[in-house]
């Protein structure tokens, strides 16, 4: 009954001195200025942006390439593929050697495998730690616009290269990716009729369990500031609403007088949960301190009302509500008041997940057959659809710098955490062990 | 086997009315200023012996399982099964829910928990509300059958729990349903 306790990350130095001197010619590159390149990006109409990743360059031995060379290379190809900015160069017309390209013949090589940018990296291991450097190189120029030196633990060669990969975006777009941040999410692995609370990477690696409740544990929600997670669990009767810190500790069960407590959101402040309450069988809206006090009802329909989520900016909740019929989705301030109705199509729309910025909006809709992941944009009204094929699609989730959505995959009896960018490309299947739901990204960056 | 022991059941019932129709009259002369005037005897001796012939006989024949769980296996209580995103107690469902109250009747000091459970064809957070709606309408139709309300909590597992696995009409129908669970004897 008692819960976690587990080391928060693992620690990465990261030393951001520039490479000088060595073999690499350029001293403290001159990089071009990130937003030139951003003009690029535009200028080119969206296109993304060729990059060649060979894989580094290391010590030849079986134990460096398993532990350090391989997971390096997946996480860092995994990273910057799935990216809406880039398309790898396909390795297999990489040039050999030439790296880094020191004559306008070497270039022009790689620019015929295909490639507009390298990025060359190389790994020392130093007894049990690493250290990476990597070069981003324009191949017009073939000056590296990125150099930088990355020293950790050699088994946080992942989170290296989940580094690089958010260095070279940021190169581009101004902003890191999200290749450092986790996803919150919910499992049966355990066996039992159980579900308990874990976390990963972003891109599924690093399963950690959270709670050990052996009871049903579902619909996390994480802090914005990536503290603590709030969840409903069966633990005990009524069905309650719990927090835990990621930091350690155990559960801290938030007293409210309803039953059903389900669906618990946090405000932005980390102050408050919003969640579903039941008294005498009518689901409400309901908010509350995680201490209990400020109870407040917010919705007053007979209809069934669920699944609340307030608003980035904390002044609005989006909830589900068949008040005038089949599910659909709805916002309201924080009195309860104002209340319009946002999903105007389909006959099921459920589980409310607002993008980052606040301007959009996704859920899981349906018109027939399955349930599909659309995206609302609150601006223009129009909604768009990232998921597809055979298969319920539930339960959306936002990375916070709102490139991608997570989202639960049911494709006949098993349930896994998939993610894909908001443009349905770069479609990942995170989870594998048993039956997976609920994902929550994590909303910080790093 | 189930049509005799119903009617034994009714039977029992019957006799534990009676007595309980007694037994609450029997604090309530105080108000009446007729008692002074009727002998009291008469209306004691009849009812004391009849509730005392009455349990002693049958719970000799017929008690609940000493455990709980033993006794939930039993399914003495009949799962009700609801339509489609739809929380109204069912009419082909009201003789399962008439013969709950029956039993729950005959055994007064049992509580029960109603689960709520929905098909997997809805969203998973709404279904959890959806659950909780059903676990009521199906407490409600106790109460209206005069089932104490004290004795019946409720409680909604939403589609996390389904009884049957499957993706057909056949295994949905039979997950949207409100399971009665035995607590307290």
């Amino acid at each position: 009954m008692r819960l976690l306790s587990f080391a928060t990350g693992l620690v990465l130095v990261v030393a951001l001195a520039p490479i000088a001197g060595q073999q690499p010619a350029p001293t403290v590159a001159p990089p071009a200025p990130p937003t030139d390149i951003s003009l690029v990006l535009s200028q080119e109409g969206g296109r993304r942006v060729a990059l060649a990743i060979p894989s580094p360059k290391a010590p030849v031995s079986e134990v460096v390439e398993r532990d350090l060379v391989e997971p390096f290379r997946s996480a860092l190809t995994g990273d910057l593929g799935s990216s809406p900015w880039f398309v790898l160069a396909d390795p297999a017309l990489h040039p050999k050697g030439f790296r880094p390209p020191a004559t306008r013949e070497e270039g022009d090589a790689w620019i015929a495998s295909g490639a507009q940018f390298l990025l060359d990296t190389q790994i020392q291991a130093e007894g049990t730690n690493v250290v990476v450097t990597a070069q981003l190189i324009d191949l017009r120029t073939l000056r590296p616009i990125l150099g930088k030196r990355y020293s950790a633990a050699g088994v946080s060669i992942r989170r290296v290269a989940h580094t690089i990969a958010n260095d070279v975006v940021r190169q581009f777009t101004g902003r890191p990716g999200p290749f450092l941040t986790r996803i919150a999410f919910v499992s049966d692995r355990d066996g039992g009729r159980g579900k308990e609370i874990y976390v990963m990477d972003w891109d599924g690696e690093n399963e950690r369990r959270l709670t050990f409740h052996r009871s049903l544990s579902i619909a996390p929600d994480w802090s914005y500031d990536g503290s603590k997670i709030v969840y409903q669990s069966f633990v005990s009767t009524p069905p309650g609403l719990y927090w835990f810190s990621l930091s350690g500790g155990t559960r801290n069960k938030v007293p409210v007088p309803t039953e059903l407590n389900s669906a618990p959101s946090f405000s932005p402040d980390g102050k408050m949960v919003a969640y579903a309450g039941s008294v005498r069988g009518n689901p409400e809206i309901f908010v509350v301190n995680l201490d209990g006090s400020g109870h407040r009802r917010l919705t007053n329909s007979s209809a069934i009302d669920s699944s609340p989520r307030f608003s980035p900016n904390g002044r609005e909740i989006a909830f589900t509500s068949n008040r005038q019929g089949t599910p659909q989705i709805y916002l309201m301030d924080l009195e309860g008041a104002n209340v319009r109705k946002l999903t105007l199509t389909g006959n099921w729309s459920d589980e409310p997940a607002f993008s980052p910025d606040g301007g959009r909006l996704a859920y899981a809709c349906r018109n027939e057959g399955d349930f599909q992941i659309c995206v609302l944009d609150l601006t223009t009204g129009r909604t768009f659809q990232i998921s597809s094929g055979p298969g319920t699609n539930e339960n959306p989730t936002w990375s916070p710098d709102g490139s991608r959505i997570a989202w639960e995959l049911q494709r006949g009896r098993s349930t896994q955490i998939v993610s894909a960018g908001i443009d349905g490309s770069g479609f990942k299947v995170l989870t594998e062990a048993g039956n997976n739901g609920y994902p929550v990204w994590e909303r910080t960056m790093d | 086997m189930t049509k005799p022991f119903r009617s034994l059941g009714l039977v029992l019932a019957a006799g534990l009315l009676v007595t309980a129709g007694c037994c609450t009259k029997k604090p309530a002369p105080a108000p009446a200023p007729e008692v002074k005037v009727e002998p009291t005897p008469t209306p004691v001796p009849v009812p004391v012996e009849e509730p005392i012939a009455a349990p002693v006989a049958e719970p000799v024949a017929e008690s609940l399982p000493a455990d709980l769980e033993e006794l939930n296996r039993k399914g003495y209580l009949k799962d009700i099964f609801y339509d489609y995103d739809l929380y109204d107690v069912r009419a082909d469902q009201r003789d399962a829910m008439a013969a709950n109250a029956e039993w729950l009747k005959k055994w007064p000091t049992v509580k029960v928990q109603v689960e709520g459970h929905c098909d997997e064809r809805g969203s998973n957070k709404y279904n959890m509300a959806l659950g909780d709606k059903r676990a009521n309408a199906a407490r409600d139709y106790l109460v209206s059958l005069g089932i104490d309300a004290s004795r019946i909590t409720t409680l909604s597992y939403g589609e996390e729990r389904p009884f049957v696995e499957g993706q057909t009409e056949d295994a949905w129908s039979q997950n949207r349903r409100a399971h009665f669970v035995v607590t307290a004897k």
